[in-house]
């Protein structure tokens, strides 16, 4: 039976709700069970990625800081939606080094690759 | 992958249709459900429609009459393109796609 390749999308800024967390911590259990798991942001999600945030200043746990971990869960495909950074006036200036920008129809194809797409 | 898209929130109030859109391709399908039958009149979804006219885009009949959404009744031309379906029958119409995805 072929293996399910799983696809999380990252929709909300991160600390809009615990969405963000739940995500990463979803994508991380994958992980942990050696599935093929790839991260997307999209639309407010994008900003889960920018660099020097300082959620420690409105006494919230920097979860953000967990993304850098995912290289270590052999979680290397993470993609980042260009239209998303443009609208919001966005430099792709992020705190992991492994996040890839993809324009519109490269993040469509690329999400389209994966068998199992969960949305936070 | 073929993608069924189930849309559940109004693109008069939140930017998830916008996003669905930018993800849906010619082998995708969507459903409105709850909120999401008030995109029937938005210009996004009619936009894309005109654009991508072999696109399946289904609605719920009770969730849209809920909302007193009657699809002769609007500003969408391709309102006949919309296939009506009852809630019962959207376990079915997954089948037909190799995953859901639900923007809510």
């Amino acid at each position: 039976m072929k293996q399910k390749s799983i696809a999380i999308i990252n929709s909300q800024s991160p600390y809009h709700s615990t969405n963000g967390k739940d995500a990463l911590d979803i994508a991380l259990i994958y992980g942990s069970f050696e599935q093929p798991v790839s991260l997307f942001f999209q639309g407010e999600g994008v900003r889960q990625l920018i660099s020097n945030q300082a959620p420690e200043s409105i006494k919230v746990k920097d979860y953000l800081a967990t993304l850098s971990a995912l290289e270590f869960y052999d979680i290397d495909n993470i993609y980042v939606c260009q239209t998303s950074l443009k609208q919001r006036s966005l430099a792709a200036d992020f705190h992991i080094s492994n996040a890839t920008v993809l324009n519109e129809s490269e993040f469509s194809n690329k999400l389209h690759e994966h068998s199992v797409i969960l949305r936070f | 992958m073929a993608v069924l898209h189930i849309i559940r929130t109004s693109a008069f109030n939140d930017n998830d249709l916008q996003q669905c859109l930018q993800v849906t391709n010619e082998s995708d399908g969507l459903v409105l459900i709850d909120d999401g039958c008030y995109n029937l009149n938005h210009p996004l979804l009619i936009a894309f429609m005109t654009e991508h006219p072999s696109i399946t885009v289904n609605i719920v009949q009770t969730h849209a009459n809920a909302r007193a959404i009657t699809l002769n009744e609007t500003d969408n031309e391709l309102a006949n393109n919309i296939h009506i379906i009852e809630i019962s029958e959207l376990p079915a119409l997954l089948f037909n796609y190799t995953s859901s995805l639900t923007w809510q």
